[in-house]
């Protein structure tokens, strides 16, 4: 589970017009995909940081699986995976396979078991006739994958996605949320995923809705198609629930 | 300013890898040109060769029957083009490509103010400020208007729309529309229902083959084989028995609406 428990943050920079996350509070269960929702600078990569425990709040309390994860960070290794938008800044290895092993270096592993977890994960995900491959040969799909699988093969109980499809192609989008769905439902998977893309929506059970540092919305997918026209406004409704209310309102 | 830019047998290689083959048509000025297809098809490489970086190339570019050279006529936006900021004000990053120009700082201005202005940015507001204290959407402009101050007449755009929330990409993609008119607009896109209604031709690459199509052609073939470009579902759900009609609507609820509509009346008065 992840608790925000009324989080305020900020950046160094303190000037009036400097965005400020303001007394958040939600709660994420495993089992379901979290969407987390805003337009650009709405604070939901800030939410996103957070839960990793990549900064500390300013006040008020996150917990994962009830320990707060900037102190585990900082101490004794991580409770929440992270997956950025740019699979280039993610990227540390110089083959798939270094690409793969070093976060299970970091984690002090035996060579035995990197190897057996290394093995079965880039199976996992299609990579594992190229685990000698140079990665600067992938393509950008498959250089989403390998970060992905990177963070996975570390097991976390929780992954973040930051706008995780914004860098993929459309026939790759339909794989990464196959993956998704596999690992939410079958595997125990925690999942967050960040996202501005309107028809990602269809694909959240609960969502977060961020606007300047508010917290403007959380609840379900149902909840939020039924919240009505002031609260859709602020965020990018997808055109396939503007078809639907278009094609049902001419039969009310 | 060119009407034309020709491609004639162009075969793109990286190394002994061949990775577009004898690719030949045309981008024209007054809408914009798409280019589409699967990541490593070839899409960023063809921009680079167009830009004159890229240079495993036969077969020819031709701007308007000539020669195509590259320098001084193209602006090349990379991905993400705000992580390539490297003034300290908007007013310096905005002039940078005059200033390259010698013209001086009292001719810059109100050529840069102006164009800050036509990309939707407020001078009054920006002018002093760091690139990086813009918003999302703000800085993507700003890099757009930074790429384009000279007025070169071939502009060529990676993926401008990914990264920006609803509202910026509508906004953009109506001041990509706007530049047609004076420039030939060249747009590399992983969402290219966005952008399809203000475009007039697509590109797209495939590893057995690459196509040229109009944009109701690209819808159809979509529509028939739904591996051949994944569309949004609903709209396939939507249109998909209509895949044969010559009017096919683009990607947006109100006009699908409006167009399934208009088949039930057609469907009625037959009966």
């Amino acid at each position: 589970m992840i608790v925000f428990d009324q989080v305020s943050f900020w950046y160094n920079d303190r000037s009036e017009t400097s965005f400020k996350l303001k007394e958040v509070s939600f709660s994420l269960e495993k089992g379901c995909v979290n969407g987390v929702i805003g337009g650009n600078g709405s604070g939901k990569s800030t939410v996103a940081r957070l839960m990793v425990g990549l900064m500390p709040v300013n006040s008020g309390c996150v917990r994962v699986l009830d320990k707060d994860p900037y102190q585990q960070l900082l101490h004794s290794g991580f409770l929440a995976g992270i997956i950025f938008q740019n699979p280039e800044n993610q990227i540390v290895g110089a083959t798939v396979e270094e690409d793969l092993a070093f976060g299970l270096e970091n984690l002090g592993l035996s060579h035995a078991e990197m190897h057996c977890r290394i093995i079965e994960t880039a199976t996992r995900f299609g990579l594992g006739n190229m685990l000698r491959e140079p990665v600067a040969n992938l393509s950008g799909g498959q250089k989403q994958l390998l970060c992905i699988a990177s963070v996975m093969v570390m097991e976390p109980a929780w992954v973040i996605f930051d706008e995780p499809t914004s860098h993929l192609d459309p026939w790759s989008r339909l794989e990464f949320w196959k993956i998704i769905d596999e690992f939410v439902h079958h595997h125990g998977l925690g999942v967050v995923i960040v996202s501005q893309l309107a028809e990602d929506l269809n694909r959240f059970d609960k969502i977060l809705g961020f606007s300047n540092g508010n917290m403007l919305f959380q609840g379900s997918r149902s909840e939020f198609r039924q919240a009505g026209e002031s609260l859709h406004t602020c965020f990018n409704y997808p055109e396939s629930w503007k078809f639907e209310q278009l094609m049902v309102s001419e039969h009310v | 300013m060119f009407d034309k830019l020709e491609l004639k047998n162009l075969t793109v290689r990286y190394g002994s890898h061949v990775l577009l083959k004898e690719l030949c048509g045309s981008f024209s000025r007054g809408h914009i040109n798409l280019i589409v297809g699967r990541a490593g098809s070839g899409k960023s490489t063809l921009l680079r060769v167009l830009a004159g970086f890229h240079k495993e190339y036969d077969g020819s570019i031709e701007a308007d029957g000539a020669n195509f050279e590259p320098s001084g006529n193209i602006s090349l936006a990379f991905q993400n083009p705000e992580a390539l900021f490297f003034n300290g004000t908007v007013e310096d990053e905005v002039g940078y490509a005059l200033k390259m120009r010698k013209l001086n700082r009292s001719e810059i201005e109100p050529v840069a103010r102006a164009w800050l202005q036509k990309w939707g940015l407020n001078p009054e507001r920006c002018w002093n400020n760091h690139p990086l204290e813009l918003s999302g959407g703000e800085k993507r402009r700003l890099a757009l208007a930074a790429c384009t101050i000279f007025m070169p007449p071939v502009v060529l755009l990676d993926e401008p729309l990914a990264g920006l929330d609803a509202k910026g990409q509508r906004a953009l993609a109506e001041l990509l529309a706007g530049m047609t008119s004076e420039h030939i607009v060249i747009v590399v896109t992983h969402e290219p229902e966005i952008l399809l209604e203000q475009s007039g031709s697509l590109l797209f690459l495939h590893s057995i083959g690459s196509r040229w199509l109009k944009p109701a052609e690209f819808l159809r073939e979509s529509l028939i084989d739904r591996n051949f470009f994944p569309l949004p579902e609903w709209y396939c759900n939507a249109v998909g028995q209509f895949a044969q009609s010559s009017d096919l609507p683009p990607i947006r609820a109100e006009a699908v609406y409006r167009f399934i509509k208009s088949r039930e009346c057609k469907h009625a008065d037959q009966l």
